[in-house]
Formats: structure tokens, C-alpha cells, sequence
């Protein structure tokens, strides 16, 4: 069965080159066929993994038959396999709405599968190099995802992204560097193997001196971090995300939001444990409620659906390396949690972006000042619901009992906890706002063409049915039986006792759920008034420029070097020499 | 030496990106961070060798193969980003008239309005 795990890769990869074929034929349905059939075919290998997994505990597959040191590994965990499902649902979701949308060629669904492709890369490979060329794929793809629509934002903020990410890969290739000097492999099982044996954080290859080894790898992890954190988009990393979200394709929104974000968080995450720097965990608890607090503040500003939505992204990102940072120094209560609240945000925030694209892609109105003018079909209403609620942290979805699981975390430090809880707040604020879209209006959709409308008024579309459905379907299940569902995955892949996955559902937290429901009302009347969206205004129109962000970049790297404690006795220069 | 190249190219690079007004400008200065990526890792490998990594019978004092082999694959990557890049700025100039970043988000802060 191991022999299956390259197909992960090579299936959507496959399918992306008969898309080019289709192109040359014109068969548009040729396309979304393959399309639809080879994320079909991933779910089915890794359905038939899981007994795999189950009685071996991981596996491993080494490309071409040559061992470690020379060829390359794929490693396969729950953790991979978690992610991997997540990916492959939220993407199959995704593809089929874009089909409903009718709007996209062959091309689209070319740089769709390599983007799943390239997904599956960073989520499998237990190499460093390789990681890098999975990333540049994912990156290449969702540059030219994010442009697709040729418009006037998506072109300036396909730009910021691509400059922003060159400029943090470039990061990571030094990093790479310094690992290679330092380490001599670039495969994370040896680093790891070879750190333990040494007995913590001294590697067998100590030249000099321990702790300038030490130092350099501290300094190496640093740039490692940034290098793809810049993806995961905390902060200050997050600068160029409400624009290319809120600017690519709706479908392509989902995925970024719901999967890409997290895939390369779990890179992160697969990094610092292998080369296990504590002081740079750790920053991430401080890192996580800044990161949730600032872009919930952010998201209430917002008057545009799809930006809104991609604040959240980066809000709830927050809470998930929040979560990750409680986890330093050992501990697995803050890695359960962390990816219990990767899965359920994946679910509810493509559920969110979908169902707000169909509303746009129905009224022809993504202002929030504008379209609570206009009626959006009634069946929409129910979805966003289901998602609303789920950010929003309340009973009985998924979010709820992620949510209630990263707060818990907190209970030692109240400052932090006070962060996280009005963060949610503000989430549940700003979806109150953004329900407006959903609200029946006084007019009848004008700007969109009459076929779609149409279309949208009599029996919806079953390519927006099903994902929708199936979506809010999944979150509905992860709220009503989290043990079974996010639970065992969970426990499974950080290796938590099963004991430990602790329950939501006590009556202290459900009456916490409904003070946040309250005051998020009352911070929803508050913003309403004529003074505050003035404030608000203002604020909106903050915009950092494109230089302000570089700098941004080159500054996290000196912040994690400095408040990781890492170069802390002067700099490692034996690392230079021969 | 060659550590001092390697220092000025990626001081360079990273000032053009951060500071240069034109867009064109700052891809040009990825395209030097690349290049200083590709030569520091190829001086790395140097460090343990003299000769090229061609194994016949004999060699002997070889240079580590690895960076050499793996730049390969950045090279390749490298030139698809700066594609896209120059792709996407020529867009940009079709549209707007200006590659220059200052002008642009001006621009764009008008037509917000």
C-alpha cells in the first residue's frame, strides 16, 4: 500500500496535464471531468490508507528506491493524512462550485489541480529542498489562480503577493542553506534522528563549539519560519492576504482560505518540530491572540463581503498558532486543539467564501453598503447561517468546540485569554454585519445578467447545492459529535491519550458562547452609528504600502532572531569557514 | 572573497526590492536574491572539494554535488516566478500606464473613492 502514496501527488498532476489536452481540443467538460475524477481518486487512496495507518502508524516511501540520505522521502502520518482529507474535500467543494459558475477554461482547471498537487507535495514530502519546490508550485499556481479574473485588484494584489512571497522564499532558501551547513541533509526524519541521538539541541556535526551550532540552527529555524510563515499569514505576515483573497475567483478564495493557509502552517509546524527551537514556539502564543485581535479589529472595518471574510482568515489563523505556541515545552493539549481548529476553519471558512461568492455571483453586488439593498435568494440564507455561527464560535458547530478548546488553553494567563474572547466578539460582530448581504431587500438584482439570475431564482443550481450542503453538512457533525469526528483524528496525530480530548459542552462554556452573542450585538449597533462607520471609515482606508510590507518581512526575521532568544552571545561566524 | 560577492548581491537585492520605486526594477532585484541564493550554495559545496563531481574512476577531492544538483531545480523555478512576475507587470503596465509603485497605489486609493 505504501507504493500508493506517490499517486497522492502524481494523480492531480496527471490530471492537470490532460487539462492542457482538453485545452488543445477545446473540450471544456473533458476537463472537469478529470478534474472532478482524479480529487475523487485521492479521496478513495487515502480512504483505503486509513487501515493502513491505522495498523502501522505512519509510513514512509522512498522516490525511486534509494534510501534517506540520497532520495527523497515521503512521510505519511494522521497528521498528513488529517490534512490531506481536509485539502482534498475542501477542494473537491470548490471545483464543483466553479463548475456551477460556468466561467472558467480549461486553464483555470490546469492551475486548480496543480494547486492541489503542489497541496499534497507540502503535506507529504520529509524533505526540505523538495518542500521548497512543492511551495514554489502551490505559489506559481495560486499567483496566476489570483489574477485570473485580469481585473484591476486582483493584477495589484497578484503583484504584492508574488513580490511579498519571492522575497520570503528567498528567506527560506537561507535557511535551507544554513540547515545544509549546519546538518548536512536536508531530510527532517535524519535532522531529527540526529538531533535526539546527540541528546537535544547539539547536532553530531559540531565543529567548533556546541552552542555556535546551536545558535545557527536557532538562526536557520528563524528564516525557515518566515520563509513560509509569510503563507500562514500571522502577524506582521498577513499584509498581503485581504487583498489576494478577496481578489481571486471565488472557488480559488475558498481553497487559499480554507486549505493553502493551513497547509503551509503545518510546514511550520513540521519544521520547528523536527529542529525543535522552543523559544520560537513559544512566540507564536503571543504571536496567535495579537494576530486573532488585530484582524478581527481590522475585519469590522471592512464594507467589501469577500475582504471581510479574508480578515477572518487571517483572525482565525490566530487562534490556531495560538494554540501551537501553548504547546511549547511539551504538552500535546495545544497541538489537539491547534488542529482541531485547523480542520473546523478549513470546513466553516470555504463554506463562507462559497456561499457569499454564490450571493455574488447571484446579485452581481459584493459591497456590503450596496447589496443589503438587494435580495439574495432564500436558500442561500440557511448555508451562510451554518458558517456564520461556526466562526462565530457558537453551539452546536464545529467552530464551538475548537474554539472553546484554544481558549481553554489560556486559562493561566488572562491577558492573552481576554484578547482571544473579545476576538471572538468581533467575529461574531462582523458576521452580524455581514448577514446584511442575506437579508431580503427592496430590490430585485439589477447588474447581474438575466440568464443567471434567472437561474438563481427558480431551483438552485445542484453544482451550488452539494458543496454547500455537504460542507455546512460537516460542520454541523464536527459540533454535534466532536470525539467521534475531530476527536480520534486528532488524538491520533498528536498523541494525545484518548481521554484527553476534553468535552465542550459544559454548561460554563455554553453560557460564555452566549455572552459573546450578546455583546457582538451590542458592538454590532455600536458601529452602526453615524460617528463610529466614520471612525471606521478612516480606518479602512489605512492601507500599508507594498514597501511598507517588504520591510515588514525583513523585520519579522530580526524580531523572531531577537525575542527567540537565538543569537544570544554573539554571531555563529565558525559556520563560514572552511 | 566570494563571501563578500555573495554579502553585496544580497544587500543589493534586498535593497532593490525594498526601496526601488519601479516594478520592473524590483523583479530585476529577485532575480539577483536568486542568483546570490545559487552562488552561495555552490560556494558551500566548494568548501569540501577541488574537483568537478564527475564520477570516473579516480576522482578524488570531489565538491559536494548536492547544492549543485538542487540550484539546478531553484534556477528553473527561478526563471518561472520572474515570468510570472514580468508577465503580470506588463499587464499592469497595459492597464495603468506606469510601472511606478508610487503612482500605482495612488491610483488605485483614487478609484476607491
Amino acid at each position: 500500500m505504501t507504493e500508493a502514496l506517490p499517486l497522492l501527488i502524481l494523480l492531480p498532476f496527471a490530471a492537470s496535464v490532460l487539462c492542457l489536452l482538453a485545452r488543445l481540443l477545446r473540450r471544456l467538460l473533458l476537463a472537469q471531468v478529470v478534474a472532478v475524477l482524479s480529487l475523487g481518486g485521492i479521496l478513495l487512496i487515502l480512504g483505503l490508507l486509513l487501515p493502513v495507518l491505522h495498523s502501522q502508524g505512519g509510513l514512509t516511501y522512498s522516490m525511486g528506491g534509494w534510501p534517506e540520505p540520497l532520495g527523497i522521502a515521503l512521510n505519511f502520518d494522521t497528521l498528513a493524512w488529517s490534512s490531506s482529507v481536509m485539502g482534498t474535500v475542501v477542494g473537491l467543494c470548490a471545483l464543483l462550485f466553479a463548475i456551477g459558475e460556468r466561467k472558467y477554461d480549461s486553464d483555470f482547471y490546469f492551475f486548480f489541480l496543480l494547486l492541489v498537487a503542489g497541496m499534497e507535495g507540502v503535506i507529504l514530502t520529509g524533505d526540505l529542498f523538495n518542500m521548497f519546490v512543492f511551495i514554489e508550485i502551490v505559489s506559481i499556481s495560486s499567483y496566476i489562480l489570483i489574477a485570473y479574473s485580469l481585473s484591476r485588484d486582483s493584477l495589484w494584489a497578484c503583484l504584492r503577493y508574488l513580490l511579498l512571497s519571492s522575497l520570503s522564499i528567498f528567506l527560506f532558501l537561507l535557511g535551507l542553506f544554513l540547515v545544509y551547513r549546519i546538518m548536512g541533509t536536508f531530510s527532517l526524519r535524519l535532522i531529527t534522528a540526529s538531533l535526539s541521538s546527540a541528546g537535544g539541541t547539539v547536532p553530531p556535526a559540531a565543529s567548533d563549539s556546541a552552542s555556535g551550532t546551536a545558535k545557527a540552527l536557532g538562526l536557520a529555524v528563524a528564516a525557515l519560519t518566515v520563509g513560509i510563515g509569510l503563507k500562514a499569514a500571522f502577524v506582521p505576515l498577513h499584509t498581503w492576504l485581504p487583498d489576494a483573497h478577496a481578489a481571486a475567483p471565488h472557488p480559488v478564495s475558498a481553497l487559499l482560505s480554507g486549505v493553502m493557509i493551513k497547509v503551509s502552517f503545518l510546514a511550520v509546524w513540521r519544521i520547528l518540530a523536527a529542529l525543535g527551537t522552543t523559544g520560537l514556539q513559544a512566540l507564536f502564543r503571543w504571536i496567535g491572540p495579537l494576530t486573532a485581535l488585530l484582524a478581527v479589529g481590522l475585519a469590522l472595518c471592512q464594507t467589501d463581503s469577500k475582504r471581510l471574510l479574508a480578515f477572518h482568515s487571517v483572525s482565525q489563523m490566530g487562534l490556531i498558532t495560538a494554540a501551537f505556541g501553548a504547546a511549547a515545552g511539551g504538552g500535546s493539549a495545544g497541538l489537539s486543539a491547534s488542529l482541531a481548529h485547523i480542520l473546523s476553519h478549513s470546513l466553516f471558512k470555504s463554506l463562507l467564501f462559497l456561499s457569499v461568492g454564490a450571493a455574488i455571483h447571484l446579485t452581481g453586488e459584493r459591497d456590503l453598503q450596496r447589496s443589503s439593498a438587494i435580495s439574495t435568494p432564500p436558500w442561500l440564507m440557511p448555508f451562510f447561517l451554518v458558517g456564520a455561527l461556526s466562526i462565530s464560535g457558537l453551539p452546536p458547530f464545529n467552530g464551538f468546540v475548537s474554539k472553546t478548546l484554544v481558549v481553554s488553553l489560556f486559562k493561566s494567563s488572562p491577558l492573552l485569554a481576554t484578547a482571544l474572547r473579545l476576538a471572538a466578539v468581533g467575529t461574531a460582530a462582523s458576521m452580524i454585519k455581514l448577514s446584511g448581504m442575506f437579508r431580503r431587500g427592496r430590490m430585485e438584482p439589477l447588474a447581474a445578467d438575466e440568464a443567471v439570475v434567472g437561474s438563481g431564482r427558480s431551483a438552485p443550481s445542484p453544482f451550488f447545492l452539494i458543496p454547500l450542503s455537504l460542507l455546512a453538512l460537516l460542520c454541523l457533525a464536527g459540533g454535534i459529535a466532536p470525539r467521534f469526528l475531530i476527536g480520534s483524528l486528532v488524538v491520533s496525530a498528536t498523541g494525545e491519550p484518548s481521554g484527553g480530548f476534553p468535552s465542550a459542552y459544559t454548561a460554563e462554556h455554553l453560557i460564555e458562547s452566549g455572552i459573546y452573542a450578546a455583546l457582538a450585538a451590542g458592538v454590532y449597533l455600536l458601529i452602526r452609528t453615524h460617528r463610529a462607520s466614520r471612525v471606521l471609515k478612516r480606518i479602512r482606508d489605512l492601507r500599508l504600502s507594498l514597501d511598507g510590507s517588504l520591510v515588514l518581512i525583513v523585520a519579522a526575521v530580526v524580531l523572531f532572531v531577537v525575542l527567540g532568544g537565538i543569537l544570544r552571545g554573539g554571531f555563529p561566524s565558525a559556520l563560514f569557514s572552511r | 572573497m566570494a563571501g563578500a560577492i555573495i554579502l553585496i548581491l544580497i544587500l543589493t537585492g534586498i535593497a532593490g526590492v525594498v526601496l526601488v520605486d519601479n516594478l520592473i526594477k524590483k523583479v530585476m532585484s529577485l532575480v539577483i536574491l536568486n542568483s546570490a541564493i545559487v552562488i552561495l550554495f555552490v560556494w558551500s559545496g566548494s568548501l569540501t572539494g577541488s574537483e568537478a563531481p564527475i564520477m570516473l574512476a579516480g576522482a578524488r577531492d570531489i565538491v559536494d554535488p548536492l547544492p549543485q544538483a538542487i540550484m539546478l531545480t531553484d534556477i528553473v523555478i527561478g526563471i518561472c516566478v520572474t515570468a510570472v512576475a514580468l508577465a503580470i507587470v506588463l499587464r499592469i503596465y497595459e492597464r495603468w500606464g506606469t510601472v511606478s509603485r508610487r503612482k500605482l497605489e495612488k491610483l488605485m486609493n483614487e478609484n476607491d473613492d
